[in-house]
């Protein structure tokens, strides 16, 4: 035993909506990296407290929100045992309860559990000032008499009383040298929860005193079990069977649009940015290998990651901002009836949505989907969802099939294939979810929490933690998979026995090409030949990256971004399968590739990190081979259908 | 009745809670007998339900709501 040397493990512990998350923030400044308990995907997070308060050596954990000590679902087993005696730092020095002073009897029962596990506690506690919406404050002399515990009122949205929380936990880390050992009970029966609850609800009513310069508070409308009243009000609008959708509908367009007109200024400046970059490297150093790994691998692997960073810090940006006023859970309740039909829930709908940008972030915010088989579905269909890196590949096929004189045919082809990326995740859905097994009870039981005004500090310091969680886990894949892309598509090079003079671009010699040659017959019969499947492979790496290749088998050089798109329209308006002399983009084969990019999964790093959030190879195995089998064979039917019907 | 049968602003006091042992997430959310409840919204097909207890708001789905008997 080493007293005094071994660092403080302090856990806040709390119910979903508590504050526990802003709490934290408060107190490590914002300052913390993702911790993953074993076996299951649910994350904690480990920060240092910030430096304002003071130095320490304390270890500060946010652990996931929690209703009860009584797990119901394998993760919360593991997250509640954890809580005991935590896989990384063993048995906490103190928790920090944090409790929601406008529902105190609900909130009180987790405390409650904590306690009687003999965890060492000093209590946060929240909210007061919806509370004092309601005219009522929380007498608490009495309430710490109650417990026996120290009980801090808080403000972390506005870092209120964090100085006296900070002090107080300072105190008791000085008393308790040892804390006692946690035992947490297997089992809450339904008699202790219904005796808990009474003795608890009495004491809500004990300590909660209306406001001192209220006299009289109307007894009839008994308080206490309201919740806050502004919130009733807008959710008798927002919760309306009728203008709720409304609401829904225009809110989602919105935040929707947003993501695409907020970022393209932004994601055409970053595009530019490397373009010129390219450029500089090229005509600064030697025609040589490393040249070409440099810019055709590193830059442009860079270039790919970077690309999608401003529509993900908007999206991330817009969500906080209706997660914090609280509409976020609105959302879940509206859209709640048809994903449950569908296997899914409502608190899919956020991951989901957040798969039109990409697929990575909607994964990784599938963690809050309480329910095993619903989470594991929400991903299984996330590369579905029609995402960003898919809109230059749409907008150049789309405009190739749009005649001049007709520009809004390739708008309302734009929005079939975004319904029908709907539809076919709703269909996959459907199908999966008869395979997936049920590992616990579906219930839905979302707390619809108290509606804020925003508190802008907060938001952009997780708007910056989210991307950065999505730079560090998507980032690196990306990269890996670019240069390993790059590598297959640039070696070996030309024979020897071609003159330097007639060779072409190395692709055409590649590793990529030699496959696509070989399989060549597979594309016959969705109307490509292998220079199309040498582009499809390489859009492996990231699905943007079919453009480029495209403009380097037809061998387009042009550097200028107006007229690549342009003389690309052209050779491909001119390209000829070789052996029957045949147009290769036709209106059909061109619908055929839009089918393909909307179903296949073809994007590697989606793989990785879809084995990282299930756990295991299964699910982004099957993603892969049921996507893309499924991808292949819907656009042979769609094109040999077209054709079939004279529509060549 | 239950609660499913209840109308947007109906308020009440539960009286027992259906089925019990599989519902006791629903008496660790506070959903215990002699709470006051009111129905503060229900969805255009009618489920999930938002029902007022306790100080919060809590949405349950139809099948949960309709363990409640008030």
């Amino acid at each position: 035993m080493h007293f005094g040397l071994k660092p403080k493990t302090i856990i806040l512990v709390g119910q979903p909506n508590a504050g526990k998350t802003t709490l934290f923030n408060s107190l490590t400044g914002g300052n913390f990296r993702t911790g993953n308990y074993p076996g299951i995907t649910v994350d904690y997070f480990v920060g240092q407290l910030n430096q304002k308060y003071g130095k320490t050596d304390w270890r500060i954990i946010d652990s996931p929100g929690l209703n009860s000590l009584n797990a119901k679902s394998e993760d919360e087993r593991v997250t509640v045992s954890c809580l005991a005696n935590h896989p990384e730092f063993g048995i906490p020095d103190l928790i920090v309860s944090v409790l929601d002073s406008s529902q105190l009897a609900r909130q009180l029962y987790l405390l409650k559990q904590l306690q009687e596990a003999n965890f060492n506690i000093v209590v946060a506690v929240t909210m007061t000032d919806i509370l004092a919406q309601k005219h009522l404050q929380v007498d608490f002399a009495t309430l710490s008499k109650e417990f026996k515990l120290k009980f801090i009122p808080i403000n972390a949205r506005l870092d209120k009383g964090t100085n006296e929380l900070v002090a107080a936990i300072k105190s008791n880390l000085n008393e308790i040298e040892n804390p006692l050992e946690p035992k947490i009970p297997n089992e809450y029966s339904k008699e202790y929860i219904l005796s808990t609850f009474k003795q608890l609800s009495l004491i809500e009513k004990e300590v909660l005193k209306p406001l001192s310069n209220i006299n009289q508070v109307n007894k009839k409308l008994n308080l206490v079990s309201n919740a806050n009243p502004t919130t009733r009000k807008i959710d008798k609008i927002l919760l309306h069977p009728f203008l709720g959708g409304v609401f829904f509908v225009l809110i989602m367009g919105f935040l929707f649009t947003s993501i695409f007109w907020m970022a393209e200024p932004v994601m055409d400046l970053i595009d530019s940015i490397f373009g010129v970059s390219a450029n500089f490297v090229t005509s600064h150093l030697e025609e040589s290998l490393f040249r070409d790994l440099i810019v055709d691998g590193v830059i442009t692997g860079i270039g790919s990651v970077l690309i999608f960073v401003p529509q993900i810090v908007i999206l991330f940006f817009l969500m906080g901002v209706l997660e914090d006023s609280g509409y976020l859970s609105r959302a879940a309740v509206i859209i709640d009836y048809p994903l449950k039909k569908l296997g899914l829930s409502g608190r899919s709908f956020v991951p989901m949505l957040s798969g039109f940008a990409c697929a990575i972030p909607g994964m990784l915010a599938a963690k809050s989907i309480l329910n095993y088989k619903e989470r594991m579905l929400t991903i299984f269909i996330m590369p579905l969802m029609s995402c960003s890196a898919r809109l230059p590949v749409y907008a150049l096929l789309l405009t190739f099939i749009t005649p001049k004189n007709k520009p809004w045919i390739g708008g309302i082809g734009l929005m079939l294939l975004y319904s029908a990326s709907i539809f076919f995740g709703s269909v996959a859905a459907g199908i999966a979810g008869k395979f997936i097994r049920k590992k616990d009870v579906s219930v839905f039981t979302l707390e619809l929490p108290a509606y804020r005004f925003p508190v802008w500090k907060l938001i952009f310091r997780s708007t910056f933690n989210n991307s950065k969680s999505y730079l560090t886990k998507a980032g690196i894949p990306i990269l890996i998979i670019s240069l390993f892309m790059w590598a297959f598509t640039y070696f070996p090079g030309a024979p020897d026995n071609i003159p330097k003079d007639a060779q072409l671009d190395r692709i055409e010699y590649s590793y990529a090409s030699q496959v696509s040659k070989f399989i060549e017959p597979v594309f016959h019969p969705i109307g490509g030949d292998w220079r199309v499947g040498v582009s499809l492979i390489s859009a492996f790496a990231a699905r943007e990256v079919f453009v480029s290749s495209l403009a380097l088998v037809f061998h387009i050089t042009d550097e200028n971004e107006d007229s690549l798109q342009n003389s690309l329209l052209k050779s491909m308006e001119n390209a000829k399968i070789e052996s029957t002399g045949e147009k290769l983009f036709t209106f059909s084969s061109v619908i055929g590739l839009m089918i393909f990019f909307a179903v296949a999964l073809q994007c590697l790093t989606t793989v990785v990190v879809s084995r990282k959030e299930t756990g295991s190879w299964l699910i982004p195995v099957l993603q892969v081979v049921c996507f893309t089998v499924s991808a292949y064979f819907l656009t042979v039917l769609a094109v040999q259908g077209l054709r079939f019907l004279g529509l060549s | 009745m239950t609660l499913v049968n209840c109308k947007v602003g109906f308020r009440g006091i539960i009286k027992d809670i259906l089925n019990v042992e599989n519902n006791l997430h629903l008496l660790e959310n506070g959903f215990t007998p002699d709470t006051e409840v009111e129905i503060i919204s229900k969805s255009t097909l009618g489920s999930p339900i938002g029902i007022q207890l306790r100080g919060t708001i809590i949405a349950l789905r139809k099948e949960e709501a309709e363990c409640i008997l008030v």
